[in-house]
């Protein structure tokens, strides 16, 4: 999928969220939507899935604004609960079955499986880990052509955090565009292929992984470090 | 994909009402029959009696309530709480979203009034109460000389009002969602607002009937009134309808406010 983002805006009364961004995402590649807490990562993740509106400019998905096409084409994992928690793990699986012609269930079966998930069991029973785990494996079970998770690794602990890393590289459809969002660098540096860092609402840099550590001589997070303290 | 949006608004609606409406129908049921110790001659079971047709009435009103509650509750945690980045990410149309909840909605409002009914008829025993009922009705129509459409008229209003009912309260959640904190408050306020413009609206029609000669009309051709005045209804129960629909649809398609 081609996402194209011109002269993006988005003000929230006075204060700009986001502020010109002007982006084009190509397909196959798993980017790194990098910045501090309340650089704009999560505000145009929204954007991008049509939950909120931009204040000015425009997105383009396949040549399309997000609609039901987009959503029909991206999988998206937000960065807080937002599955219905009277649902039980079985019910949230035939309801992402039900409206997503890509989901693959076996896929899902498995994940669920691997990840030790009690399927019979409401989610509101399940610890706020497990929540996120049957989140993340409905997300990923799905063969999108698009993956759009927003700190999928934000509140949970190292171990976790690999285990989470796995289970998205593992499973993404390889034709797909994997944006993830995260200020944790240092823990998805090495499965990048591009990394777009996102400060106060702007863009100030996109390009891959392995032309900036070239470039610089350093690694993504160190990079990333030293630029945010000049910023 | 319409029909799939229904089948889960009926699954999840299903599993919340059925469990209190079977409680609910269990107390009606109860004190529907311990009405019928009115006809007894001992003072603690008339008083009984008496006591259980209060409560009828207030399981009745509870049972409209709860329901009407559920279904406004569902709409809003669907769409504007964390589960609408859910909903609002589902490969559909946000006018088959709303329609969805608001066909779910209004069928599940005919519950309520289906047992208010049947409570109702329940009272009607004897034949020739019903005989009586028939004829005075066919007496009446005679008398009246009023078609038939206005009957239909009268019962398609009574199906619409609470479709009405919900869409005005959809409305004003989804003005409540533009506000970037405090949603539910501002949605109160949206309500109020637009209970406010609704009984101005209702003043500015009767006011133009009052201007026509209404009343005296009403003295010399008082069902060609009751006609007329069923059909302005009507209309604007529809006209009401058809603009929340269209405000509703508008903010949720292009005025998300996720935040």
């Amino acid at each position: 999928m081609k996402i194209e983002i011109m002269n993006l805006s988005k003000k929230y009364g006075s204060l700009y969220a986001l502020q010109n961004v002007n982006l084009t995402l190509g397909q196959g590649r798993i980017v790194g939507l990098l910045g501090p807490n309340g650089s704009g990562k999560t505000t145009l993740i929204k954007l991008l899935n049509g939950l909120i509106q931009p204040t000015q400019g425009q997105i383009l998905m396949d040549g399309q604004k997000p609609g039901v096409y987009s959503k029909s084409k991206i999988s998206y994992l937000p960065d807080k609960t937002y599955l219905n928690s009277q649902m039980t793990v079985e019910q949230l699986v035939d309801l992402f079955g039900d409206f997503y012609a890509d989901f693959n269930f076996s896929k899902a079966d498995d994940l669920l499986k691997r990840l030790n998930i009690p399927v019979q069991q409401k989610l509101k029973t399940l610890s706020k880990g497990t929540q996120e785990k049957v989140q993340l494996a409905l997300v990923m079970s799905r063969e999108a052509e698009a993956y759009i998770l927003d700190e999928p690794i934000g509140g949970v602990d190292p171990v976790g955090r690999d285990y989470i890393l796995q289970t998205i590289i593992s499973q993404y459809n390889r034709n797909a565009t994997v944006i993830i969002s995260t200020h944790l660098i240092s823990d998805v540096e090495n499965v990048l292929d591009d990394v777009i860092m996102i400060k106060n609402g702007g863009i100030f840099l996109y390009d891959s992984v392995e032309n900036i550590r070239e470039r610089e001589g350093k690694s993504i997070d160190e990079m990333f470090k030293e630029v945010m303290r000049w910023y | 994909m319409v029909l799939k949006l229904i089948k889960h608004e009926f699954k999840y609606l299903g599993r919340y009402l059925l469990l209190i409406w079977a409680g609910m129908i269990l107390m009606i049921v109860s004190q529907r029959l311990l009405t019928e110790l009115r006809e007894s001659q001992n003072t603690i079971w008339q008083l009984v009696s008496g006591t259980a047709f209060g409560l009828l009435f207030f399981t009745l009103a509870a049972m409209f309530l709860v329901t009407f509650g559920a279904i406004v509750m569902r709409f809003y945690q669907n769409m504007f709480s964390g589960e609408g980045y859910l909903t609002f990410t589902l490969p559909v149309k946000a006018s088959q979203i709303v329609f969805s909840k608001l066909f779910t909605g209004a069928v599940f409002m005919l519950v309520p009034l289906l047992i208010a009914g049947l409570v109702l008829v329940s009272y009607i025993r004897a034949p020739e109460t019903w005989y009586l009922l028939y004829s005075g009705f066919i007496e009446f129509m005679a008398e009246s000389d009023l078609p038939i459409y206005v009957l239909v008229i009268w019962g398609l209003s009574i199906v619409l009002a609470p479709v009405l009912q919900l869409l005005e309260f959809y409305t004003a959640m989804s003005l409540g969602q533009l506000a970037n904190r405090n949603k539910i408050i501002f949605s109160i306020i949206a309500y109020i607002g637009i209970y406010v413009a609704k009984q101005f609206l209702g003043v500015i029609i009767w006011l133009s009937l009052l201007m026509g000669n209404y009343v005296e009309k009403i003295e010399m051709y008082p069902f060609q009134v009751v006609k007329y005045a069923s059909i302005i209804g009507f209309v604007t129960t529809i006209s009401l309808i058809v603009i929340n629909w269209l405000i509703v649809n508008y903010l949720c398609k292009n005025k998300l406010n996720l935040e």
